[in-house]
């Protein structure tokens, strides 16, 4: 199902760190669209829940708990990995 | 005074010298004369040397048991003579090889008659020297003046597949000493055998067997089973019928291994049984929970022997009566069938599986040695077909499968403790099942709650099987003031001292054990001083009887020498206690 | 209609710590019973006691969760009585090293046509830390305080002198290819081993994701010949700097299955359950007189 990082990402990285299949990745930095957060990547995120509680911010919830005003982020997470940098910006 | 049709033949020698087949062969040809015959086999945890009996009674009445005395000794060897002379009766005869180094002096004693025939000699003039067993049995058939034809018939049938040179060889052996012991001993010789004119036609049949037959009439097409004495003769059984009957014989890694495999198979909709003795199902007391708490109905046969440990291997006890009861931890319904005849054995044969679907529960049928391995001849009819039934209690068929609608919920609470079973593979019915503790659809849980309601559901299957468990069955007059107590194997050998003391006692046979028949116990006990016969130290069945009724039991009557009770030992037994 | 990973996801929401191995073996148990086409009721998947066992409460597809060591024997009557149902065995190197290890042995020489999943976190996890017959030599937990002193055995390999069919291993941390190697398995005629490399996140400090990341390699593309077998035997015994990952070696041998006479004619657990005939009671009667 996936978890979902919101716009309350201030790119921490520690999620990206602890995600055991490694399918966490910042936008580029200088990026206007992607560079504000880090993005899960919907196919390959095993639902393990180790990145939610490492965020400073709380920004990432599993997609069924992702709160009504965040709910963009879901579509904008596997955005980054279709058709923004995805993977190749790690 | 000449006494027909009533007597008792041993043949014994070292494992190896062909004692078993030879007392095979011999029954059969007393069987096809239309005597009634009981077949008991001791032998030893052995391949070669030792002392083996095979001992055959007959009478023209059908026979429950197998009695003290021999009338006829056929020792194939010294140390067999020495060994059992002892056991032959006051007149009895000692049929042996003159070859044989022995006193004729020291086996008359107690005016047993020495027949000393040149066995080695006759085999070895007429055919070989390894047709001394043939002789032996010619002899015995000489001496008793039994039909010689139908000595001649079994050779002619078990040396078919060897040739005519063999089977006329054979023959002649037979014949010859037939004559000569006949010549020299039938005349002095009390004991006589005719053949019964008009006899039907009969079985002749050990326990396994019929117990074998009985789960294949069931419905079982699958048993995994580790050899092990005296149960190993039933996935033999199935496995020579392998290819005609469509059934599994799986012969496990372990018993481990093959009462969770006799598991997985029943969880996947075959009826399917392990077959085991009691170091064996020590092994598979763990499983024997997880088909408990999983619901999954289980066949186990248990096949008592000596115990504790590795025991006395090939013979006879009830010690695990209360364990088999009790086993694996915690708590969960479960069925525990004694049969006490061969055809009450093959009855539990079909019955057992009817009775773990319909509960969805382990159900141990308890055997032991004695009623494992003895023969009995029985009326062609006698194990009945025809009562035979197949029900599969709650089993969600495909139509009612397709017509599911709501979530399945394997685990369903119900009034009488069992749900809907479904078998894995449709599309509306996929579960699954947890030794956890689980809610209705198997899903692990430790809400407390719902724990205690699980127990509940589950236990309370026990309380609707007891209105299907039979009473204890009743033999000998409801008036007489001592009432013998037997369950499993020993039913026939009180049914025949209950017929000896002639209005003294009755017998109160109890098969189905659990859960326990209490009033109905109560019922058949009523009015007469208890005496409690059982084949273990601890008195078992007694304890469990008391425990559950609270009637007092006045006696019991132990034997826990690896041998069962005769008739001469339930009387002896009796008088002492009385 | 070919089902979906989300067809496979069940109401239970797992137990397992954040960041368990497990959660990527799940993954790809879906991912792979869904590439070879297989849908939830057609499955069932056989556990035995310990983190990893609770698989089946987290997926929907048939299961049952059986005892410590003991779902290959019941994975095997399964499969003998019903052997139109995909079986699966899950458990972890306790189960099926320790306790489950004799049926280990016989399982994969018989070539029954089951899928094994050995989570493989050289520890025991559910029981709080304990040391297993994977971890390796002087490893320290509460049960080895002096470090284990036996040697580490090695599933693969004794899957490959016990003549299993196919034998794979691939790592909790890689999904992706993990789902492959499943995929293969569950398609694979007979006995099929996949080892699966999974931290241990709370008690095993020593075997991390990072530990196998600077370890494991891919066995294709190395020029290793999956139908040679003492190659793979030699594979099999390499570990510690190098773990090798992928299809050590796979054949084709006659099934169990297809060898018994009982299931020529289609699944036993399909087949109507009738009474004997009255022709067929004669003739076992007279088998007795």
């Amino acid at each position: 199902m996936a978890y979902v990082i919101t716009e309350l990402c201030i790119r921490d990285g520690a999620c990206a760190e602890v995600c055991p299949v490694e399918c966490i990745v910042p936008g580029p930095e200088d990026d206007p669209k992607w560079g504000k957060s880090y993005f899960i990547n919907p196919d390959d995120c095993i639902d393990c829940g180790a990145c939610a509680p490492e965020c400073p911010s709380d920004a990432i919830f599993p997609e069924d708990e992702v709160p009504a005003e965040h709910k963009d982020a879901i579509a904008n997470n596997r955005a980054f990995y279709e058709e923004g940098p995805g993977y190749s910006a790690r | 005074m000449t006494i027909v049709n009533d007597m008792t033949f041993r043949i014994a020698g070292a494992a190896g010298q062909g004692v078993e087949s030879s007392g095979a062969g011999f029954a059969e040809a007393l069987a096809k004369g239309g005597l009634h015959v009981f077949g008991l086999q001791d032998y030893m945890s052995r391949i070669r040397g030792g002392l083996n009996f095979a001992q055959v009674r007959i009478h023209e009445q059908p026979l429950y048991s197998h009695q003290e005395p021999v009338h006829i000794l056929l020792p194939l060897n010294e140390e067999a003579l020495d060994a059992y002379q002892g056991d032959v009766i006051n007149g009895g005869g000692i049929i042996y090889d003159e070859a044989f180094k022995v006193e004729t002096q020291a086996i008359s004693g107690g005016d047993r008659k020495a027949m000393p025939v040149p066995l080695t000699d006759i085999a070895k003039e007429h055919g070989d020297r390894v047709m001394v067993n043939t002789a032996a049995l010619g002899a015995a058939a000489g001496v008793v003046d039994y039909a010689y034809e139908r000595l001649a018939d079994v050779i002619r049938k078990n040396f078919k597949r060897k040739g005519g040179e063999v089977v006329a060889a054979n023959l002649r052996v037979a014949r010859a000493a037939y004559l000569y012991a006949h010549e020299r001993y039938a005349a002095d010789f009390q004991w006589k055998v005719q053949e019964v004119p008009g006899a039907p036609q009969r079985m002749r049949i050990t326990g396994n067997q019929a117990f074998a037959l009985g789960a294949l009439a069931g419905g079982c097409r699958f048993v995994s089973a580790y050899p092990m004495t005296p149960a190993t003769s039933i996935i033999e059984w199935m496995a020579r019928h392998e290819h005609q009957y469509g059934v599994i014989a799986k012969h496990a890694e372990d018993e481990i291994a093959a009462i969770n495999m006799a598991i997985g198979a029943n969880l996947a909709g075959v009826r399917a049984m392990t077959s085991t003795s009691g170091g064996g199902f020590s092994l598979m007391v763990e499983a024997l929970g997880l088909a408990g708490m999983c619901e999954i109905p289980l066949v186990v046969l248990e096949a008592q022997r000596g115990g504790p440990s590795t025991g006395l291997p090939t013979r006879t006890e009830q010690s695990d009566l209360l364990f088999v009861l009790n086993a694996s931890q915690g708590e969960f319904p479960r069925l525990v069938l004694a049969p006490g005849t061969i055809e009450e054995y093959f009855e539990c044969g079909w019955r057992a599986f009817n009775l773990a679907e319909r509960y969805q529960t382990p159900v141990i049928v308890l055997s032991d040695e004695l009623l494992a391995a003895s023969s009995r001849t029985l009326d062609i009819t006698a194990l009945d077909f025809d009562k035979v039934t197949i029900e599969r209690g709650k089993f969600l068929t495909e139509k009612e499968l397709d017509g599911l609608t709501e979530p399945y919920k394997r685990h369903q609470f119900s009034e009488d403790g069992i749900s809907p079973r479904a078998v894995p593979g449709h599309p509306n019915a996929v579960y699954a099942s947890a030794s956890d503790e689980h809610d209705e659809f198997g899903h692990i849980t430790e809400n407390m709650t719902n724990r205690a309601k699980m127990m509940r559901k589950r236990m309370t299957k026990l309380e609707t099987a007891c209105q299907e468990i039979r009473p204890p069955a009743r033999y000998g007059p409801d008036e007489a003031p001592i009432a013998l107590i037997g369950w499993g194997s020993t039913y026939g050998v009180l049914r025949e001292a209950v017929d000896r003391l002639a209005g003294q006692a009755r017998l109160v046979h109890f098969c189905d054990l659990w859960p326990f028949p209490v009033e109905a116990a109560k019922t058949a006990l009523k009015g007469s001083t208890l005496v409690v016969v059982e084949n273990n130290y601890t008195c078992q069945f007694k304890r469990l009887l008391q425990g559950e009724t609270c009637l007092p039991v006045a006696h019991t009557i132990s034997r826990y020498d690896g041998h069962p009770f005769s008739p001469e030992d339930v009387l002896a037994g009796l008088k002492e206690v009385m | 209609m070919p089902a979906t990973v989300k067809d496979y996801a069940g109401p239970v929401k797992p137990t397992w710590c954040p960041g368990c191995g497990d959660y990527g073996i799940l993954n790809a148990v879906k991912q792979g019973l869904v590439a070879a086409g297989f849908e939830p009721h057609q499955v069932l998947i056989v556990s035995g006691i310990g983190c990893g066992s609770k698989l089946p409460d987290y997926i929907h597809a048939n299961g049952v969760m059986t005892l410590h060591g003991r779902p290959l024997p019941v994975a095997t009557g399964v499969r003998l009585a019903n052997h139109g149902l995909k079986v699966i065995a899950v458990h972890g190197d306790g189960d099926s090293m320790g306790l489950g290890m004799g049926h280990f042995i016989h399982t994969a020489r018989r070539n029954i046509e089951i899928v094994d999943l050995i989570q493989n976190n050289q520890i025991y996890g559910l029981t709080k830390g304990q040391y297993s017959p994977t971890s390796d030599s002087g490893f320290v937990t509460s049960t080895s305080p002096d470090g284990a002193f036996e040697q580490a055995v090695h599933p693969v390999a004794l899957a490959l002198t016990a003549g299993g069919t196919f034998v794979a291993r691939g790592f909790a941390g890689e999904p992706k290819g993990l789902g492959e190697l499943i995929a293969a398995a569950v398609q694979h005629k007979g006995y099929a081993l996949v080892e699966i490399l999974q931290p241990c996140v709370t008690f095993n400090k020593k075997n991390t994701y990072d530990w196998y990341r600077e370890r494991v390699y891919n066995l294709a593309g190395t020029g290793h010949d999956p139908s040679d077998r003492m190659a793979a035997l030699q594979k099999a015994m390499e570990w510690g700097d190098r773990i090798p990952l992928g299809i050590f070696y796979q054949t084709r041998l006659p099934t169990y299955e297809e060898q018994v006479a009982a299931l020529k004619e289609g699944p036993v657990a399909k087949r109507k359950l009738d009474k004997l005939t009255p022709g067929q009671i004669d003739s076992l009667r007279a088998e007795f007189v």
